[in-house]
């Protein structure tokens, strides 16, 4: 059973988001990261860089695969987990917190309103 | 319907993640790849390869026959010895690689990979004269291996002083069973593998694992044959890759005919054909199987196998290129990584000797 925090909000694609002001911490999901198990590799995109919603902001590579990372919103690249680089077991290991990925400056909060809710998410997994 | 090892309720028990592989239902990991891979590389790890394939080849002339059908030379393997072979066709190409055990002067057992087994077998029959037998025995065996610098003491522990050194093996009775014990494996470290009737081969499994070794599934066996620099058919050979362009000379007598000797001599020989070299990324990136790789700004090659080697901390990649033989700068290599070329190193295959 994978943990999927109550006060997070999701993407079809895995990944997760939170909002504090127009901050938004995004990050994948613990049903992501055990489905690709061990994380070798993050490529992120650089401070300043703009990313779209629904297209690829990066990709997470693991031992058996390559996947592409899906920006829940669109926006301004503020800050990227610099961790990553030397411990991308930490996707692994904390995906939901020391694993974060980037942290976007969200321009549209109606972008947000599309995404699942982590009983929708719950139930998307489930069907998988 | 997949087929199972004798071994598969074990894996179920320990809640491994199975896959389809050569028609088995096989563990692909059961913790973490990386943890699995470690395990092995500092401790031991136990593997269940139960679907490699075995075939029997004996009588009087099964050396003979052997010897001119396979590169390595079979005179050359005594008695309770195992030998690293290949076979080729007569273009030179790779029907697959194997283990040849040398049961008796007259008794052979092939060790082969579980996909080409059926391949193998036809081959191996439509060459063999009257009066040698060739029989597929795979369901005969169980065979699972145990690898790392503290396989020994486990070894020890469960069969007494074995004195073993690599590529020898021995007949073991065992609760009034026989297995064959023997000192090799697919990891780059030390280790033993044993083949044995299958309940007792499932019974040893469980109890290995009771005393502590780590079970390791096919996710570990690649990374860790890979960060070793070995060969795997489907990769570094296959129908259209020859041993010759996988570096294999170790393993090639060209003094004696066997089947394709003559390409392999030939290509030897020539200074532009095609080879297998290591390369060590120096820009971060993952490499995987048919990258492109550059040299300068010519595409020289495509990537037999890549990926992160967790032991030695690199992202490294083997690659079969046409480039010259000298004279190359070895920095100037790039592989095309998701778009964007990355810069990389030539190193020795042999990534684990520093």
């Amino acid at each position: 059973m994978s943990n999927i925090p109550a006060e997070l909000m999701y993407t079809e694609e895995h990944e997760w988001i939170s909002l504090e002001e127009n901050r938004g911490k995004v990050g994948i999901t613990d049903h992501a990261q055990d489905s690709l198990g061990d994380v070798v590799y993050v490529e992120l995109p650089e401070v300043g860089d703009k990313i779209v919603k629904g297209e690829a902001f990066g990709s997470v590579e693991s031992v058996k695969a390559a996947s592409d990372l899906y920006a829940p919103v669109s926006g301004t690249v503020l800050e990227i987990n610099e961790a990553l680089n030397d411990g991308p077991e930490l996707v692994n290991k904390s995906p939901y917190d020391d694993g974060w990925m980037i942290v976007v400056e969200v321009e549209d909060e109606s972008e947000l309103e599309d995404l699942l809710t982590p009983e929708e998410y719950e139930e998307q997994v489930e069907g998988e | 319907m997949l087929k199972r090892t004798p071994l598969y309720e074990e894996h179920v028990k320990l809640k491994a993640r199975m896959v389809d592989f050569a028609g088995f239902e096989m563990p692909i990991q059961y913790s973490s790849i990386i943890d699995e891979h470690m395990a092995v590389r500092v401790k031991a790890g136990i593997f269940d390869v139960s679907h490699m394939g075995e075939i029997s080849v004996s009588g009087e002339k099964a050396r003979d026959f052997l010897n001119s059908l396979l590169t390595n030379n079979v005179h050359k393997i005594k008695e309770g010895r195992a030998q690293y072979n290949i076979m080729t066709y007569e273009d030179g190409g790779t029907v697959d690689d194997l283990m040849v055990y040398k049961l008796s002067s007259t008794q052979y057992l092939l060790v082969v990979n579980a996909a080409n087994k059926n391949k193998d077998f036809e081959h191996i029959k439509s060459f063999a004269p009257i009066d040698v037998t060739v029989e597929d025995v795979s369901d005969d065996y169980g065979l699972i291996a145990i690898q790392g610098p503290e396989s020994a003491n486990f070894i020890t522990e469960r069969f007494g002083e074995v004195q073993l050194k690599p590529f020898n093996f021995k007949s073991v009775e065992h609760e009034g069973g026989s297995l064959i014990l023997s000192r090799t494996g697919y990891t780059g470290s030390d280790g033993f593998e044993i083949y044995g009737p299958p309940e007792m081969v499932k019974k040893l499994f469980s109890k290995f694992i009771d005393r502590g070794v780590t079970p390791c599934g096919l996710g570990a066996r690649d990374t860790l044959r890979f960060e070793a620099g070995l060969s795997l058919y489907g990769h570094e050979l296959g129908p259209d890759i020859t041993p010759v362009e996988a570096g294999l000379f170790r393993f090639i007598d060209l003094d004696k005919p066997f089947n394709g000797r003559d390409v392999l001599y030939a290509q030897s020989q020539q200074r532009d054909r095609r080879q297998l070299i290591g390369l060590k990324l120096l820009d971060r990136g993952v490499p995987r199987q048919d990258y492109s790789v550059y040299y300068g700004d010519e595409q020289v090659g495509k990537v037999t196998s890549g990926g992160f080697a967790p032991y030695i901390k690199e992202y490294l990649a083997l690659a079969l290129v046409k480039i010259p033989f000298s004279g190359t700068n070895d920095k100037h290599f790039e592989i095309e990584i998701r778009g964007k070329k990355h810069r990389a190193q030539k190193v020795s295959t042999s990534f684990l000797k520093k």
